[in-house]
């Protein structure tokens, strides 16, 4: 994970920052995430409900 | 920080929650159902999302942020990321369900699942979990002012209750969502200016020397969010778990949820409750790295080193700054513990049990008597214990089993005998589990309490709906039956 976090350090820019972007793309990562299970979950019971 | 400064923090807090709680009273209908609880079902999703993300942003957040950072380094940020995790559930699952069944309290909901017993052992005990971590707020508030100022805890503490009891007392649940959006502002507006500073005071005017520290140090895994296998092994997934099962059904963090317009207003809501609440960690992890990296303030040790460095760095306008933006962190979750228990008390043992047919104006009354007496109970008691920090992993786990009894009764099965059973069952292994030598008997000791409960509640409930009978789930068909039974009888 940490190689593959290195690729999107901002070369040269200072610890915080990439603290700062590394923790805001993981937290829009979980909310998408988080929709599309939501969803597929709902649609899901929607389907057997329809059944 | 000198007295004009401190003057001008409280005159602050006072102007704004006073000014904002009254002309909020003035503009609500006394009549109206659950309006000091629940604002009458109409809080709009910027309130709704700013209210979640500091309910569960509190004494915690800032200092066992600090306190992480020095021995875990960057990994200490998933202590947010944890509550992001957790927002994510509430916004999309266990918020929404409450919301679309239109209950007042997860008690109540339990009621329709399983019976009134269920909800009492409940409500009790979330009352008494509350209370608890009530008690870890109001000390918090005690610490900071005591580490930003010159005075003493119990001071601190007692002048942070007062601010706490003012910022639900007037209007409710309107009155902590309306103040939560400006102090959510002054909280980003103090860190930020916060860290700048604090990075102009360091050798080269940046973060450099703080890299170079853990580098040299060979702690390049302190500088990495992911750390390393250990601590993704052990802190990352036992933070997670406590935080998301423990919280995900805590009526704290519900309430605001069912006080939403509608389902799509805490879905939407989602997206800047993540945020808010997720990036507080980044500044905390920084300003914890940054301290440690400083060789007098590493010196001060892990528990005072952060604060220290503040104090030495910050001038007093920004100290006093960034004192209103702590402050505006833990008063929103003291205030929004506060009317939890008061909602709990006052709907689940009250009209439920006493008075079933209390008007608005009696449950609004009762609930601000609960929040004084509740509150100031805490405040004097926080004033003269240890520090109880460590209290959190027992007092979070006992809503462990909660959170899995409501989810197979909506989904799955719905058996009191089960039900109460894995409630029990899971209480008496967390209470053993911190007060025992159980853990080390069986090898496990260091495994997180929230774990564990997991564990014990997932086996309780799985074997017991499987080998007992009972009705379909709450949301799988079970509403309508009971709804029919209810109409037949």
């Amino acid at each position: 994970m940490n190689a593959l976090m290195r690729n999107y350090q901002v070369e040269g820019a200072p610890v915080f920052i990439d603290i700062f972007f590394q923790s805001l793309a993981l937290i829009v990562a979980f909310v998408v995430i988080g929709q599309f299970i939501a969803k597929l979950i709902s649609s899901n019971a929607k389907g057997k409900g329809d059944g | 920080m000198n007295y004009t400064m401190l003057a001008a923090v409280l005159a602050y807090e006072i102007i704004v929650i006073v000014g904002l709680g009254i002309w909020l009273q003035r503009r609500r209908d006394a009549a109206a159902k659950d309006e000091f609880a629940l604002a009458h079902r109409s809080l709009p999703m910027p309130v709704v999302a700013v209210t979640l993300a500091l309910t569960v942003l509190g004494a915690p957040h800032i200092l066992g942020v600090f306190e992480m950072a020095w021995i875990l380094g960057a990994a200490a940020v998933w202590f947010s990321l944890a509550h992001v995790i957790l927002l994510i559930i509430v916004c999309l699952g266990t918020g929404v369900w409450l919301r679309r069944v239109g209950v007042a309290t997860v008690p109540q909901l339990l009621q329709m699942c399983y019976g009134v017993e269920t909800r009492l052992l409940v409500s009790c005990v979330m009352a008494g979990v509350l209370f608890g971590i009530l008690t870890v707020e109001a000390q918090g508030i005690g610490i900071i002012f005591a580490s930003l100022t010159d005075w003493d805890i119990p001071t601190g503490a007692v002048v942070g209750g007062v601010l706490g009891i003012l910022y639900v007392i007037l209007a409710g649940i309107k009155e902590i969502g309306v103040v939560n959006l400006v102090n959510a502002v002054v909280m980003y507006l103090g860190l930020i200016l916060a860290v700048i500073v604090v990075a102009l005071n360091l050798p080269g005017q940046d973060f450099q020397t703080v890299e170079n520290f853990y580098l040299s140090a060979d702690q390049a895994h302190m500088l990495s969010i992911f750390g390393n296998t250990q601590i993704m092994m052990t802190f990352v997934l036992a933070t997670v778990v406590a935080v998301v099962f423990s919280q995900g059904i805590n009526q704290m963090l519900l309430q605001p949820a069912m006080a939403a317009k509608n389902e799509k207003t805490i879905k939407r809501a989602l997206w800047i409750a993540a945020p808010v609440n997720g990036l507080f960690g980044v500044f905390a992890v920084v300003l914890g790295l940054t301290a440690k990296s400083i060789p007098e303030f590493q010196a001060a040790g892990q528990k005072v080193a952060a604060t220290s460095m503040l104090v030495a760095y910050l001038p007093n306008w920004l100290a006093a700054l960034l004192l209103a933006a702590f402050l505006a962190a833990i008063l929103s979750t003291f205030a929004m513990i506060s009317l939890a228990v008061a909602t709990i008390f006052s709907h689940d043992i009250y009209r439920n049990l006493y008075k079933p047919t209390a008007s608005e104006q009696e449950m609004t009354r009762l609930m601000r008597i609960v929040i004084v007496v509740v509150a100031s109970i805490a405040t004097g008691v926080a004033s003269f214990l240890p520090p109880i920090l460590a209290a959190m992993n027992w007092l979070f786990a006992w809503l462990v089993p909660v959170f899995w009894v409501l989810v197979f009764g909506l989904f799955w099965r719905c058996n009191q005998t089960v039900a109460v059973t894995t409630l029990l069952g899971c209480w008496i292994v967390n209470t053993l589990w911190s007060f025992s030598d159980l853990p080390v008997w069986l090898g496990l000791a260091g495994t997180h309490n929230a774990i564990v409960t997991v564990v014990v509640a997932l086996v309780l409930l799985v074997a017991g709906n499987m080998a007992l009978p009972g009705r379909p789930g709450y949301l799988r068909g079970g509403a309508s039956e009971r709804a029919d039974a209810q109409l037949s009888g």
